[in-house]
């Protein structure tokens, strides 16, 4: 059997450009298929882009350079993998590599690599500790979420993001931010706790806990 | 394996693999680890009770916070975002288009779609004298398709 056929012998990019559309039937197929199979995801692309950014101006402009960029090299998706997780990916490094920079948005230190080791101070939650914090959880107001989650440093917020909203494994979130799973791991232990800890302080600002016993329900909203 | 099992410390630091469904990912966090440990860290969550509890309401806390953030950090992209989005994409396969050769494209119907085909070949060819060059073939084929 000849394996003339097989690109064994090229490199990568070589079979990346083989794909590259050039003629013009190509360029519209190329076109239709990703209106039809990557336009569907803007809602998606845009409430990430909003998490990273933190205001809908520049959340729109990061959407659409993450689809300028998709579509550009959209010959180099593989198809039959997963395009939304490729689509955040490209939304990942976008913002890394151009939002960031102009935002200057304070980082977390390389120290949380290897800090799972901090969770050895783990112990077990006090009974009190649980029914308290459970009370909060039960009472809180719409938008407080989304404020603590904006809180959080950038790493954690978006560990936290794409597990706990979009439902993805440590392999996948690692693959879209370019981590080790480790580090995802690491992220949403503290990232969850940061977002608790915040969620509980405003509640505090409130009145709302005290010592265990809650005060009176307040009627007024705070925005 | 008794070498691989866990205490009620390790147990917690471990507790958000065990939360996310994720002690099989465990080879992949640290070189220190085997699949084993996961399964120890499985085990010691159901054979201890105080740590058990923990892992509950931990549980509920996760649930609780991701039903919140589903509902308040799930957004729809605006009508113009996805205006911009489809222009975009126009201008993008246009410029596409240009840099392959086929300027003034029309991508977004069907009318005006062509190929452009051109071939030129020559060939010259010298005697056996190496006196005569003749000049053979030149052709040049020009190919429109609709």
């Amino acid at each position: 059997m000849t394996s003339d056929l097989v690109l064994s012998g090229s490199d990568a990019s070589t079979e990346i450009d083989i794909r590259r559309p050039v003629t013009a039937e190509q360029i519209t197929e190329q076109k239709a298929r990703f209106e039809r199979d990557a336009f569907q995801y803007s809602s998606q692309l845009y409430s990430a882009a909003l998490r990273y950014t933190k205001n809908a101006h520049d959340a729109q402009d990061l959407v659409q350079d993450t689809y300028a960029k998709a579509f550009t090299s959209f010959h180099q998706f593989q198809e039959g993998t997963n395009l939304k997780a490729w689509l955040y990916r490209i939304l990942s490094t976008t913002f890394i590599n151009s939002y960031r920079k102009a935002q200057r948005q304070p980082l977390i230190g390389s120290s949380e690599l290897e800090d799972w080791q901090i969770h050895k101070a783990a112990s077990h939650t006090s009974d009190q500790g649980k029914s308290a914090e459970d009370e909060v959880l039960e009472n809180l107001p719409d938008g407080d979420v989304k404020r603590a989650l904006a809180e959080i440093p950038e790493e954690f917020r978006m560990a936290v993001y794409f597990a706990d909203v979009e439902g993805y494994s440590y392999k996948e979130i690692a693959e879209i931010l370019e981590v080790p799973a480790g580090t995802i791991m690491s992220r949403l232990h503290r990232g969850r706790k940061l977002l608790r800890t915040l969620l509980t302080d405003y509640a505090k600002d409130r009145g709302f806990v005290k010592s265990g016993a809650p005060a009176a329900p307040s009627k007024e909203k705070k925005s | 394996m008794n070498q691989n099992k866990v205490n009620c410390d390790q147990a917690l630091a471990f507790i958000t693999l065990i939360l996310d469904d994720e002690t099989s990912a465990v080879i992949d966090i640290s070189q220190d680890f085997n699949s084993e440990f996961g399964e120890s860290l499985t085990i010691h969550f159901q054979e201890c009770s105080p740590c058990e509890s923990e892992m509950a309401h931990e549980r509920e806390v996760l649930n609780t916070l991701k039903k919140y953030m589903t509902n308040e950090c799930c957004e729809q992209a605006p009508e113009e975002l996805q205006q911009r989005l489809h222009e975009q994409t126009e201008l993008l396969a246009a410029q596409m288009a240009a840099q392959a050769g086929f300027a003034g494209l029309n991508l977004g119907g069907l009318p005006g779609v062509s190929t452009q085909v051109t071939t030129t070949y020559s060939r010259t060819e010298i005697t056996i004298d190496g006196e005569t060059h003749v000049e053979i073939e030149t052709s040049h084929e020009i190919r429109h398709d609709f």
